[in-house]
């Protein structure tokens, strides 16, 4: 039921983040749809299986896999759904916490909260620059799918303007 | 000559593609995307995270370098997608070097969302934020007022020439000294759960996971400059809402 609560939480949180970042009206509940997910599997594996680092991966692998398909099948560039959607994991407490410790003076505390945020950063992109480029898999058949209701539209597009003529 | 003006359309679209916060990885491939439709002998092309450099190599034209630096950036999502686009419809020859220029100019004043959505936007993210983190109802109230004052310093100020350090400064102090008047007044139960959720709106964690990727993809110079840019926008938070603090200690009291 908490999970629930957590994956409702993080869909707003992650959609209306994605205004901040100015995505199209269209993709915007995609986004959403791909942060919740994101952040339900990173909070089940985290709070209940106490596996920081494996819910980190899993969840950044799951929205990547998301954005590569909602990117083929709309056309638009992959880093558009990622960032709003890795939102609620990356660390941008971590990171304050550890400039306010440096400020205070307290350098063994700054220092662990960063090397701590610089982990979970670094966990959230190796997934992303694992699973985002082309070479390992592609959605090959829903790309040409696509392409081919693409070349479809154009060509109603252009016998509509000729014919216009 | 057909040359000099596809490398304007070429230096133009990377220029205005890492403008708007696209990944570098990403850029280069746009840009080579556009040298591509014209039959250049030699391309080379360097993107770091504030100039482009370009250099082709002709028959008609010989070795033709354009340069292009610029100061601010932003993140625009919409534009990144149209800007593709009009790369898209160049390269399969549906238009001309000059007119996607020109295209290009337009998208560049386009604004998708308006003032008042932006601010609602700072406001909501950061109170849905806030109750992730574990706070009550009252910590969301409190954290879509503090969310509100952010987003219009941050909007305003955007507005106005101020160096990013200077805005990302008062945007801290505003978080701090909001969030305090608040408590004072009995709104919020958890200070620190409020001042967390409302700042990691504008907090560099994404920009950080986007310096990571830039990083681990081989592009080290601008990978680097981006998470300068990142450790900086921390360090003026921290700064900004140290200062509203001690001016709270200073007149009468955290309760």
């Amino acid at each position: 039921m908490l999970i629930l609560i957590e994956a409702v939480c993080s869909f707003f949180a992650c959609l209306f983040f994605a205004i901040i970042y100015n995505t199209p009206k269209k993709e915007l509940v995609y986004v959403g749809l791909a942060g919740a997910v994101g952040y339900a599997i990173f909070f089940t594996l985290d709070r209940y299986a106490h596996l920081n680092a494996a819910g980190l991966f899993l969840a950044s692998s799951t929205i990547c896999i998301m954005a590569k398909y909602f990117s083929v099948s709309h056309t638009m560039p992959k880093l558009l759904y990622v960032l709003p959607a890795i939102y609620p994991l990356v660390p941008g407490a971590g990171i304050y916490y550890a400039m306010h410790d440096i400020m205070i003076g307290d350098f063994a505390s700054a220092i662990n909260e960063g090397m701590l945020a610089l982990k979970t950063v670094g966990i959230v992109v190796l997934a992303m620059i694992l699973i985002l480029p082309d070479q390992f898999f592609k959605f090959t058949k829903l790309a040409q799918k696509r392409a081919a209701v693409l070349e479809e539209e154009e060509n109603a597009a252009n016998a509509a303007a000729d014919a216009q003529k | 000559m057909r040359s000099k003006k596809v490398l304007e359309l070429a230096v133009t679209v990377g220029e205005r593609l890492t403008f708007n916060g696209c990944a570098t990885h990403q850029t280069e491939d746009q840009v080579y995307k556009v040298l591509g439709a014209y039959p250049f002998t030699k391309k080379e092309v360097f993107i770091s995270a504030y100039s482009i450099i370009v250099t082709v190599e002709s028959e008609e034209a010989g070795l033709l370098t354009m340069v292009k630096h610029f100061e601010k950036k932003g993140m625009n999502q919409e534009r990144i997608a149209l800007i593709e686009g009009v790369v898209t419809s160049f390269v399969r020859g549906h238009i001309s070097a000059g007119s996607a220029i020109k295209s290009l100019r337009n998208i560049a004043n386009k604004s998708t969302y308006t003032f008042p959505v932006t601010v609602a936007a700072f406001a909501i993210s950061g109170a849905f934020r806030s109750f992730m983190f574990g706070g009550t109802i009252y910590d969301f109230i409190a954290s879509l007022v503090v969310g509100t004052c952010v987003g219009i310093t941050l909007q305003y100020l955007n507005t106005h020439k101020l160096p990013s350090f200077i805005v990302t400064m008062s945007a801290g102090f505003a978080v701090g000294f909001v969030s305090v008047l608040l408590r004072n007044f009995h709104i919020g139960t958890n200070l620190d759960k409020i001042i967390i959720g409302s700042l990691i709106t504008f907090a560099p964690g994404v920009p950080m996971a986007h310096a990571v990727n830039d990083i681990l993809n081989g592009e080290y110079l601008s990978g680097w400059i981006r998470s300068m840019e990142a450790i900086i926008s921390g360090v003026a938070i921290a700064i900004g809402i140290a200062f509203a603090l001690y001016f709270w200690a200073f007149i009468g009291g955290v309760n």
